[in-house]
């Protein structure tokens, strides 16, 4: 079977600026246009904000306002500057609570900047 | 959905992130100069990590080394690693006739999963409504359960979908060229939150064990101890060869002394002492030989010399005891049933030349001495002259 990227774990604040091929951020769904396929992903703390290509896992489970985590691609369409996550997995997780979700990645990034090895492997 | 922070998984969490980190880091380090040499396979059992599902990142699952000595065994740094637990997100699934097979992505790798389909459920035909129809005598606390669990045991026969966060135990195995976690335990977790205890809880994990010998301090002194012992065997090795060259040498020649220098000259230990540079070095290694020939009563140290005496056939020690013999099988003590071998001694080391002989050098002697008819035994320790 052909395996898929790993998603790294990302803040949704420096999601982009990493420009790496496949991320995993969490985030409230602050916008959802199901014709065009998009929405916009917000973090509650920093209220950074990223832009969604949700073609790929349409219908959505949940509604605008609840938290959703995104493993996808991020990619930059020609001419745009604003970058945008081409979402191929998109999972409802209310009740997820971001501060504490926030706090253990940092601790597991921590960890692994101990060890000097960094959090995803480059294929 | 709000989950209360008393409950048992939150707890943990936050016992797990209060732990002082810059404290395990110490920890880590100490150990290291163990790190590269593994623990040999009869002691792998004493190691934690052998019988439980480890819970570990994916990435380092991937990046386990292989054991060559055990099939299906692997080594994180120097713990044996069986099986292993996961848990990750479904990104992505195949459904077989026989199993399902998943990717599953913790943030740190992808790794497939195989989960077998259940033979029970084929046979069972009856769909939840009978059964629970069936059960309707229950109170109905226990047929709400009963629903559920049939509800969940359902959906695992169809199988989870993208973007379901699983939890996964099972055995490290290799499918096609390609690492695999063959599932003996595996359900969906409903509960977001549990991603985020499994990910505070691996860097305590990793730091407090698998990074960290965990074996009992008295263990690994000896296992070290044991690494310095077999360092010793490679030179004792030496010793069984030299006492092999030795006897043929002493069979051949029958020299009636020999010496440490003597035997350095034979060309056979030559060859073999090749390796060793300083002369003290193999003049021990010789020694220790001759003692184990000694010890044999093959040879005898002579006193205030560092010659050894060769106890051959017809030898200056087999005159000196016959001389005994005749002396004492007259008398009256002896005269039924002969000499006990032990009195022999005691005469033997009468004689200044032989007063450090062993036990067994004079036994060698009455037995070459038996060989050739001079002696006769009349009980296993008693020995009478054949001729007086």
């Amino acid at each position: 079977m052909d395996l898929p990227k790993c998603g790294s774990v990302q803040e949704i604040s420096n999601a982009l600026s990493t420009n790496q091929g496949s991320i995993k951020v969490t985030g409230r769904l602050i916008q959802h246009d199901c014709i065009n396929r998009q929405a916009t992903l917000c973090d509650p703390q920093t209220s950074a904000s990223l832009c969604v290509d949700t073609s790929l896992t349409e219908p959505l489970e949940g509604s605008v306002g609840s938290l959703f985590q995104v493993i996808g691609e991020v990619e930059r369409e020609d001419g745009g500057d604003t970058p945008i996550v081409r979402a191929r997995i998109m999972r409802c997780v209310d009740g997820m609570d971001l501060l504490m979700y926030n706090r253990a990645l940092r601790n597991q990034q921590k960890y692994f900047q101990s060890r000097n090895v960094t959090l995803v492997r480059h294929n | 959905m709000i989950f209360p922070r008393e409950s048992l998984t939150w707890d943990c969490y936050c016992i797990c992130y209060e732990m002082d980190v810059e404290e395990m880091e110490v920890d880590g380090t100490e150990n290291h100069s163990l790190r590269n040499d593994k623990i040999p396979k009869t002691l792998c059992g004493l190691d934690f990590c052998f019988h439980v599902f480890n819970k570990m990142y994916i990435d380092d699952i991937i990046a386990l080394e292989q054991c060559d000595v055990i099939p299906g065994m692997y080594w994180y740094k120097r713990h044996p690693i069986y099986k292993v637990d996961i848990m990750g997100v479904v990104v992505k699934r195949q459904e077989n006739v026989r199993c399902f097979i998943y990717a599953v992505d913790d943030g740190t790798g992808v790794i497939t999963c195989c989960c077998w389909k259940s033979r029970l459920h084929e046979q069972s035909s009856e769909d939840i409504e009978t059964t629970l129809q069936r059960c309707r005598n229950l109170p109905e606390v226990l047929r709400k359960k009963m629903s559920g669990v049939l509800m969940s045991e359902a959906k695992k026969k169809e199988g989870y979908s993208l973007g379901d966060l699983v939890h996964i135990r099972g055995k490290i195995k290799i499918f096609r060229g390609e690492r695999e976690v063959v599932a003996s335990y595996h359900n969906k977790l409903e509960d977001p939150n549990m991603e985020i205890v499994r990910m505070s809880e691996l860097p305590v994990l990793y730091r407090n064990l698998y990074d960290v010998d965990t074996l009992p301090k008295k263990v690994l002194e000896e296992l070290s101890e044991m690494s310095g012992q077999r360092k010793g065997i490679c030179h004792s090795e030496i010793v069984p060869e030299l006492k092999k060259i030795l006897v043929t040498f002493i069979e051949d020649q029958q020299p009636e002394e020999i010496s440490v220098e003597h035997v350095s000259k034979i060309p056979g230990v030559t060859d073999l002492l090749k390796e060793m540079k300083t002369s003290e070095e193999k003049n021990t290694q010789i020694q220790s030989a001759l003692g184990v020939l000694e010890g044999e009563g093959r040879v005898f140290t002579k006193q205030k010399s560092q010659v050894y005496g060769v106890i051959n056939p017809g030898c200056s020690m087999e005159r000196l005891i016959m001389d005994i013999l005749k002396r004492d099988c007259v008398k009256e003590k002896f005269q039924n049933e002969g000499c006990h071998y032990l009195h022999i001694v005691d005469e033997v080391r009468k004689s200044p030349d032989y007063s450090a002989i062993t036990n067994s050098c004079v036994l060698t002697c009455l037995n070459n001495l038996e060989y050739q008819s001079d002696v006769i035994r009349t009980s296993f320790t008693k020995y009478f002259l054949c001729k007086i």
